[in-house]
């Protein structure tokens, strides 16, 4: 069973491969080194499908993330968060997938790689 | 991308010789499994996923024996290549509809300094899509004799 950390960051990577799928120039690239691609149509109802099984508050959390920055979700190495910067006060573990932590600087959704 | 820039991308742990996989999915599966008990990823699951979505939106068999399963995710710091051969071959949807002998799975974050994605998953069709170069790959048992190939593919180019 995947976690609710799990699930936001599967959500994230399916987001990005939408709006990477959706640029035509990484699209024409990839066509011309000889990747077949469909339209992302179907992408979009797996996204909807993804998003129905995650808790309310934490989808609304992620969506005002996602508007507000590039990616919701930021990597933390050594206790430092990758999009601002910051060092965090107490220290992610990746094995630790259920609790969802918050950035203290920037609030984006912390996950530790 | 330099040549010397594009075998870096290829390391020993994250070679696999004999891939015991029958389909494409459970192929995916041991490849990440692979790297997460080498602790280049922490996370096996989300991977599998983002790398099952991108085969949704069209399969990586791109012909020819090959396969480049590919796709950004969150839980990786670094651009990853593995690479293995199934000796039996695997049903992998390809454009040719053979089976696929040679898999290059590639991981990278969302944002890279250097920008070599899609420039490495270039270059990585352009090398196997030597007739030459395949023959010689099915023979390839370790990584230093990959590495082998790849210099070769280079020096004839």
């Amino acid at each position: 069973m995947t976690s609710r950390l799990e699930q936001i960051i599967i959500l994230q990577d399916l987001d990005l491969m939408i709006r990477e799928m959706s640029d035509h120039a990484t699209t024409s690239q990839l066509r011309k080194i000889g990747f077949e691609l469909d339209e992302v149509a179907t992408l979009r109802e797996t996204r909807a499908d993804i998003a129905s099984k995650i808790d309310r508050d934490l989808l609304n959390t992620y969506d005002r993330l996602m508007k507000r920055y590039p990616r919701a979700v930021a990597p933390v190495r050594s206790g430092v968060c990758l999009a601002c910067f910051i060092k965090q006060p107490t220290q992610l573990s990746a094995s630790d997938l259920e609790k969802v932590r918050f950035c203290e600087q920037c609030k984006r959704i912390l996950y530790a790689i | 991308m330099t040549h010397k820039e594009f075998t870096s991308y290829f390391h020993p742990e994250f070679f696999i010789a004999d891939l015991k996989a029958t389909s494409k999915d459970k192929a995916i599966e041991e490849i990440v499994a692979h790297l997460v008990e080498r602790r280049q990823i922490k996370n096996g699951t989300v991977v599998v996923e983002a790398l099952k979505k991108r085969e949704s939106l069209g399969s990586t068999g791109i012909g020819k024996s090959l396969a480049i399963p590919h796709g950004r995710t969150t839980v990786t710091g670094k651009l990853t290549v593995a690479y293995a051969r199934s000796i039996a071959g695997i049903s992998w949807e390809s454009i040719d509809h053979k089976p696929v002998h040679f898999i290059f799975l590639i991981l990278a974050p969302h944002q890279e300094k250097e920008n070599h994605y899609l420039p490495l998953l270039g270059k990585i069709v352009e090398f196997a899509r030597d007739a030459a170069v395949r023959k010689r790959l099915l023979k390839v048992e370790t990584h230093e004799e990959l590495l082998g190939v790849l210099d070769g593919a280079k020096a004839a180019s």
